[in-house]
């Protein structure tokens, strides 16, 4: 590793810069593995966001082994994920009974080692990088604390790009109108004037009965709302 | 120019790599204590531009930078607004002989001790959105490589404010649209309550809910709180709400 670490702190810093809604992330995180495989000589690279089901690799081999861990759903990044502690694999018998599947894909493809660290933020496993080498040494060499700045600029970003992806989805539950929720809504509020009770009591009977006559939640609150299902209404009046 | 580890983990620090969510001050002042640390100078002063493009002083890392600081600020002349005006950086080696450049700012600070002053601008994009005071207590160039890895430090931490303006505006954002959702779910919730209460269709109700807020001057969310916080309407203004709504009901034709 050069006494000088300029073109690494460059490579962080255009990342970190890089937050523009029109820059897509996986793509982002792609170019990043890239260069990745760069300063830290290794054969490969891959980044794997959990929440936004991202696999992201650069180097021969390495992409098409992240799609092998993600299918058989065994392997040192999700392993990694789990435990949020870095996982060592130097592919001997110990990773072929753990994650068999990866272990054969990764031997074909030439890689004998992968040293998988967690992306932390705030006490959170977000993700895994995962180094991967073709020689018998742990790839990426003793370079731990590069190693950690790489993981932590990743999952910086990952922070922010889940926090984003957390936003949409309120977005899209206002912009589709909320239409069943309007339903359930109005019946909450019909059934806690009838009843007496609050909009959050009223809810728990209109659960529960539609759970013990295994109907939709919205089908049930929409018979409330039109008045239509008399029984029924009588039965839950019944039961209070 | 070579960077060590020490100076790679502060810059990028300060770009947004820590895990801690950082406000623009704690990074000011992060800002201010690297330059104090790395650099060969006796004092440091930040200074971010507000929304209006006014430059405030935000950090220093030691008192002698507030004078300086705030010396800038007040008489709107001086390194670092040089500096943020032209998105370049501003050297002045011997403060005894600025008074011709800034007549108020030279002689007051060289008064209080300081003899020269390098500004930087923190840029992003071509686009400056402060600037640094780098204050010396000697006259001299400040070296070149000093020069260098304090821009480098002020552009890193140009990266990390820009992401804690972003992360901002996204809360807030967040916080609108949760705000929006949670208003509809009332409006829906008290049309139910108003619906039953005086057998009338929803779709009426949730007009003559609106139509209630309108005369009352409130937002519909607001009258709507009120009934889902008190459905049976046993509070103070409880019943005179209700034989209003049933005046209401009463004086309006709800059929086709």
């Amino acid at each position: 590793m050069p006494p000088g670490y300029r073109q690494l702190y460059t490579v962080i810093a255009e990342f970190l810069d890089n937050l523009s809604p029109e820059f897509d992330f996986e793509d982002s995180l792609r170019a990043f593995a890239a260069e990745c495989v760069n300063v830290l000589h290794c054969a490969g690279v891959i980044f794997l966001i959990a929440d936004a089901g991202i696999t992201a690799g650069w180097g021969e081999g390495a992409p098409e082994l992240a799609e092998v861990e993600a299918h058989a759903k065994r392997g040192p990044g999700l392993e990694c994920l789990a435990t949020g502690r870095a996982v060592d694999c130097l592919n001997g018998t110990a990773s072929r009974e753990r994650w068999p599947e990866w272990s054969r894909a990764a031997l074909r493809s030439g890689f004998l080692a992968a040293h998988a660290v967690p992306l932390l933020s705030r006490g959170e496993t977000l993700g895994a990088m995962i180094l991967l080498g073709t020689g018998p040494g742990r790839p990426g060499g003793d370079a731990e604390q590069l190693v950690s700045c790489f993981a932590e600029a990743a999952a910086a970003n990952a922070r922010i790009r889940l926090e984003e992806l957390r936003r949409a989805e309120i977005v899209a539950q206002l912009r589709n109108g909320m239409t069943s929720r309007v339903v359930i809504e109005q019946a909450k509020g019909i059934l806690a004037e009838r009843g007496g009770q609050s909009v959050d009591e009223a809810l728990v009977r209109l659960r529960d009965f539609a759970r013990r006559n295994r109907r939709p939640l919205h089908e049930v609150a929409r018979e409330v709302i039109e008045g239509s299902a008399e029984p029924p209404l009588g039965r839950l009046d019944a039961e209070g | 120019m070579a960077i060590e580890r020490r100076t790679l983990r502060a810059l990028i620090d300060l770009a947004g790599a820590q895990q801690a969510r950082a406000d623009e001050p704690a990074l000011a002042l992060e800002l201010a204590e690297c330059c104090m640390e790395l650099l060969p100078i006796t004092a440091c002063a930040v200074l971010l531009a507000d929304h209006d493009g006014e430059l405030g002083l935000v950090a220093v890392s030691r008192c002698r930078a507030r004078v300086v600081g705030l010396l800038e600020v007040s008489h709107g002349q001086g390194p670092a607004i040089d500096s943020f005006r032209t998105a370049s950086a501003v050297h002045c080696d011997d403060l005894a002989a600025a008074d011709s450049r800034w007549p108020v700012f030279a002689p007051a600070a060289l008064a209080d001790g300081a003899r020269a002053v390098s500004a930087l601008p923190l840029r992003r994009a071509g686009r400056a959105i402060g600037a640094i005071d780098l204050v010396r207590e000697h006259s001299g160039p400040l070296p070149e490589a000093a020069v260098e890895l304090g821009q480098t430090l002020a552009d890193s931490a140009a990266i990390g404010i820009a992401r804690t303006r972003a992360l901002r505006r996204g809360d807030l954002l967040a916080e609108q649209w949760r705000v929006a959702l949670d208003r509809r779910v009332l409006v829906q919730q008290a049309t139910g309550i108003l619906a039953e209460r005086l057998r009338l269709p929803v779709e009426h109700a949730a007009r003559l809910l609106s139509e209630l807020a309108a005369a009352d001057g409130v937002e519909p969310h607001a009258l709507a709180a009120r009934f889902v916080a008190d459905p049976a309407g046993a509070s103070v203004d409880g019943p005179a709400l209700v034989r209003a709504l049933e005046r209401a009901a009463a004086g309006r034709n709800f059929e086709r």
